[in-house]
């Protein structure tokens, strides 16, 4: 698949682009590359920064596996085998991170039927294979050290059967080629019903501590992030400010974060719609005054106001559509000229003509300031 | 529309497009660059010679892509060659002396494309944003880039949205969602790309205008 990209911004390590449709990538830098430069660019040309535990959403995952199994497998699979790992991560804080010393390039683990988890070096070579929930004994999984993981897929099989497998796969340091270690794991599992996630060094680490494989760590992230997001989004801010003062790490995590910045902003919203109401351009609106009386003498006297109007009334062509809309519409007139005067009669024609009011903005405007 | 040899340019053509993928990675890897989608002289010798390979493969020989990989590199390897080999300083007065004719280079359309860049950023930066935090929050699904897109646009039609935007130097979201008809969530969710589209559509960027709405180059490897 390839796209086409203007070149925005040339960084150390990488390129910012803008592909055709609007998207923002990171690409690797190439010889004689320029701002303003519209060139090609392939899957393979699109750069990956180091903190990337969510590189492969789910849509990708499901592309990587489709291709080589025969059903559809769906994020029931990954929430049945990642369920206990998301409650765990749930409850522990993401950034007790321990330092560990890692002997390994890259680490891979299959849960499935079994859990089996390989830690390798550059060449793929299997240094040590452990199962994380002791679901095979160590004597059984030592025929695997020495060998090339692209050797160890019969004996690998025998610990499975047909349920889903999940593979995670991490390297020790940023910046290694993701496709190649890719590339040697897909023949494993082949025909086989897999859903793939990418992960960091730092998962390396975390799972590590917390006992789990590093691909139930990964899901469990990838769940408990998006359940941390369907459960934020019901809390008032009440209830959000609670949480934070029994436990202010709260705060770190940024889904949190997020929430209670849009809970704030949503309050700054109402507020300033509130303030627009009594102060808008000097002109009060009707949700404060909610005065009987000024309809009545509006509509009263809506020919000397139109005599009288301000100098920026907004110019229609005489007889046009636009100006009957207006010049039917008292209240209209009477209390959010401002807005009128804004709107360009071509744009009330254009939006008459695709079904959609350009005024029912302000006629909801003009609704709310009645009230 | 068949030429002498039997390979339609339709089928030509196809092919092609199927193989684009194919072609870019060849040059690319060859020249150390990307390809330039304006005009690109090893990509259209890579073009030839992969007319060329169509022409001349045998299927009783083996796979075409091999094949082709090979015509394709030895053509552009030999251009590359003499281009390197003629590599040397022509004054454009010596060439019109000669009566060579030498077309203005086209960089006042790059020029412009530049400037439009550089004031986006400028945008951005004005509101908090950098060509970064788009690159980690620009939607990756294209149904939710569409939407997204639409909704910077009609906002950047409403005066009272882009009044209120500029002035808060942030996306009004509740006014954007209730403006198009779309949940606050959605608006959350690409808050910042709806935003930063928003501004391409304001000022406005004619030339990331039409790059954001253009059509998108699909070709399956």
């Amino acid at each position: 698949m390839c796209d086409k990209a203007i070149v925005l911004e040339l960084k150390e390590a990488y390129a910012l682009a803008i592909k055709e449709g609007g998207e923002v990538v990171r690409i690797k830098r190439k010889n004689d590359l320029a701002v303003g430069d519209q060139i090609y660019i392939l899957e393979e040309d699109l750069y990956y920064k180091e903190k990337t535990n969510r590189v492969i959403s789910f849509p990708a995952a499901r592309k990587m596996r489709d291709s080589f199994t025969r059903h559809g497998s769906n994020q029931k699979t990954l929430s049945r085998i990642a369920g206990m790992a998301a409650m765990i991560v749930l409850c522990i804080s993401l950034f007790l991170l321990p330092q560990m010393t890692l002997t390994a390039y890259a680490q891979a683990s299959f849960d499935g039927d079994a859990c089996i988890q390989v830690e390798m070096d550059q060449n793929y070579r299997i240094i040590h294979a452990f199962s994380p929930d002791n679901s095979v004994s160590p004597e059984e999984l030592t025929g695997l050290e020495g060998k090339y993981i692209s050797e160890i897929r019969s004996e690998l099989l025998r610990f499975y059967g047909t349920e889903d497998i999940l593979i995670g796969y991490a390297f020790k340091s940023s910046n290694q080629d993701q496709g190649a270690l890719r590339q040697e794991l897909y023949g494993l599992f082949a025909g086989y019903n897999t859903i793939w996630l990418f992960g960091s060094t730092e998962d390396i680490q975390a799972s590590a501590e917390r006992n789990i494989s590093l691909g139930k760590y990964i899901a469990g992230k990838e769940l408990s992030n998006d359940a941390i997001d369907d459960v934020l989004e019901d809390l008032e801010l009440a209830e959000l400010l609670r949480i934070l003062q029994a436990d202010s790490k709260w705060l770190e995590i940024p889904e949190f974060k997020e929430a209670l910045e849009d809970r704030l902003e949503s309050i700054l919203e109402d507020k300033d719609d509130h303030e627009n109401d009594t102060d808008d351009d000097g002109i009060i609106g009707k949700s404060d005054t909610d005065n009987q009386e000024d309809d009545d003498y509006d509509d009263e006297h809506q020919d000397v106001r139109e005599s009288e109007m301000p100098q920026n009334q907004p110019e229609f062509e005489k007889g046009s559509e636009a100006e009957d809309d207006f010049d039917n519409n008292p209240d209209v007139q009477s209390n959010s000229d401002t807005i009128i005067v804004d709107t360009d009669a071509s744009e009330i024609a254009e939006s008459d003509q695709n079904g959609v009011s350009d005024g029912s903005f302000e006629e909801e405007y003009d609704a709310e300031t009645e009230d | 529309m068949v030429d002498g040899d039997g390979v339609s340019i339709e089928k030509l053509n196809d092919l092609v497009e199927q193989h684009m993928a194919f072609l870019i990675r060849t040059v690319s890897d060859l020249t150390g660059r990307y390809i330039s989608v304006e005009h690109d002289d090893e990509f259209s010798i890579a073009l030839s010679a992969f007319a060329e390979a169509v022409e001349r493969y045998q299927p009783e020989r083996g796979a075409f892509l091999p094949f082709a990989r090979l015509v394709v590199r030895s053509r552009v390897q030999t251009y590359l060659k003499q281009k390197n080999r003629h590599r040397e300083e022509i004054s454009l007065e010596a060439l019109e002396e000669a009566g060579e004719h030498i077309a203005a280079p086209e960089n006042e359309s790059h020029d412009d494309l530049q400037d439009e860049i550089h004031l986006f950023q400028q945008e951005l930066s004005a509101f908090g944003l950098s060509l970064d935090v788009l690159a980690d929050e620009s939607p990756r699904h294209q149904d939710t880039r569409t939407r997204a897109i639409e909704i910077a646009h009609r906002s950047s039609q409403e005066p009272q949205i882009v009044r209120k935007t500029y002035q808060k130097k942030k996306l009004p979201v509740r006014a954007v969602a209730k403006l198009c008809a779309v949940s606050e969530k959605i608006v959350k969710g690409s808050r910042h790309f709806i935003l930063a589209t928003m501004l391409v559509f304001v000022k406005p960027f004619p030339i990331l205008i039409r790059w954001i709405e253009g059509a998108r180059c699909i070709h399956v490897r």
